[in-house]
């Protein structure tokens, strides 16, 4: 079909457990968009990932019906995974729970670059190094 | 006695560009569990230049002053804890929200419409339709063809002038399932659809199985390698640059003739989409616009 795009909507919602409540509900109703069928969808789509906040970019048509894409998983989750690591800091800033290596962080910056919506690799890193720490994560190297 | 309905807190913080996301973390504790970024509405004010709205929401169950305390201090830690200065002092605010039944409160965007004879009436609408009138039921979805669209609406117009009835339609590119549907309520004996939008077969289905038609319309996922034999209709309300490039497949699908509506053209492709069926053998017999919409209508001469 020939769609004409009338609307982006950015969202992070948990995997599996999207309601039609805010912000959902709200992001989505003031463009007509059936939520209902968006909850569905983005449940069934990310259902092997309960639980975890997955980005999410809908577009709306003109004739109110929507797609969506999953972005990459928060810089965090991504920190998480690469340091071996289930859960972040208790105390956030202050406990150290895990390390990742200098050249983790710029793989995981090239990734997340395009959807932090950086300039430059250089403000990527700067961003997922303040994620690590703020996430017990030492950078080394 | 039942429960008072729950009403909403937003809580809007201005964030940094690119540290959005850092910040949607941030504010995910307890009740907050999802987030939007950009601004609410049109009404509300544009972020300045650099900066962008992270909202999340409290439901009034869970918020208290304790409960904002904490998404303060959370959000004051920020800076320290990241080693960003330019989180320091982030800008927040909690507005609380109307009440709204956010499950239903969409469908009031939803009226039924008539497209010449055809009523299109949403799943839940109890509105009657005129005598006469076909009606097509519609649960609004994913898919895309709600028949609100310029081109679906002009294909809806040309399939009730055009079909008599035992035709097999295929419909190139058919979203919800819309025209195939459709044609198949006016007396098409077979009806094939297929897209590449994975999401849209099920819609189809769904869409002829509320309708009725479900015995005589199928619907496939992907794209022109599901052209197989030839069709007394061929429709294809997809972009005007894929009709360009498949005009001859759609072409060779079409039976002696035949008739096609190919929608979905707008103005400035006008001229290179009528030039690519010319060449494909086709002969164009109408051209029907809607604002900036082409839908061009015409058969496949009869061999010899």
């Amino acid at each position: 079909m020939a769609k004409e795009v009338t609307g982006k909507i950015k969202l992070q919602c948990p995997g599996g457990q999207a309601t039609p409540a805010p912000p959902v509900g709200p992001a989505l109703g003031s463009h007509g968009v059936n939520i209902a069928a968006f909850v569905k969808q983005f449940n069934e789509a990310t259902r092997g990932d309960m639980g975890l906040i997955i980005p999410v970019e809908i577009t709306v048509y003109k004739d109110r019906t929507f797609d969506f894409i999953l972005k990459s998983p928060p810089a965090s989750v991504l920190l998480k995974r690469a340091a071996k690591l289930e859960k972040g800091a208790g105390a956030v800033g202050h406990e150290v729970v895990g390390k990742v290596t200098r050249a983790q962080v710029e793989e995981i910056a090239k990734m997340k670059m395009k959807d932090l919506n950086c300039r430059d690799i250089a403000a990527a890193v700067r961003i997922v190094e303040g994620t690590a720490r703020s996430s017990g994560i030492k950078v080394e190297g | 006695m039942s429960n008072p309905p729950v009403k909403w807190t937003e809580v809007r913080v201005l964030v940094p560009e690119s540290w959005q996301e850092l910040v949607a973390e941030a504010l995910a504790i307890g009740p907050c569990t999802s987030v939007a970024f950009g601004r609410p509405s049109l009404a509300v004010d544009a972020p300045p230049a650099g900066f962008e709205f992270v909202r999340t929401f409290l439901p009034s169950t869970s918020d208290s002053p304790e409960v904002r305390d904490e998404l303060l201090a959370v959000l004051r830690a920020l800076a320290s804890n990241t080693g960003a200065a330019e989180l320091a002092d982030l800008r927040v605010e909690f507005k609380e929200l109307p009440h709204e039944d956010y499950a239903n409160s969409w469908k009031k965007s939803w009226k039924p419409f008539r497209a010449r004879r055809l009523c299109v009436l949403p799943s839940w609408s109890r509105a009657r339709p005129r005598p006469g009138d076909r009606v097509l039921k519609l649960e609004p979805g994913g898919a895309f063809g709600s028949g609100r669209h310029a081109t679906t609406r002009t294909c809806l117009f040309v399939l009730q002038e055009r079909i008599r009835g035992g035709e097999r339609v295929l419909d190139a590119g058919s979203g919800s399932g819309i025209l195939a549907v459709t044609a198949a309520l006016l007396g098409a004996r077979e009806a094939l659809g297929f897209d590449i939008d994975p999401t849209a077969e099920t819609y189809a289905n769904a869409l002829a199985k509320d309708n009725g038609v479900d015995a005589r319309c199928r619907f496939a996922t992907g794209g022109f390698e599901h052209l197989r034999g030839t069709y007394d209709v061929v429709l294809a309300n997809i972009y005007s640059d894929v009709i360009q490039l498949h005009a001859k497949d759609l072409a060779a699908a079409l039976a002696p003739n035949g008739w096609f509506a190919f929608s979905g053209c707008p103005m400035h492709h006008a001229d290179a989409t009528r030039a690519a069926i010319l060449t494909a053998g086709l002969t164009l017999e109408e051209e029907r616009v809607r604002g900036r919409w082409h839908t061009l209508v015409g058969a496949r001469p009869r061999e010899g």
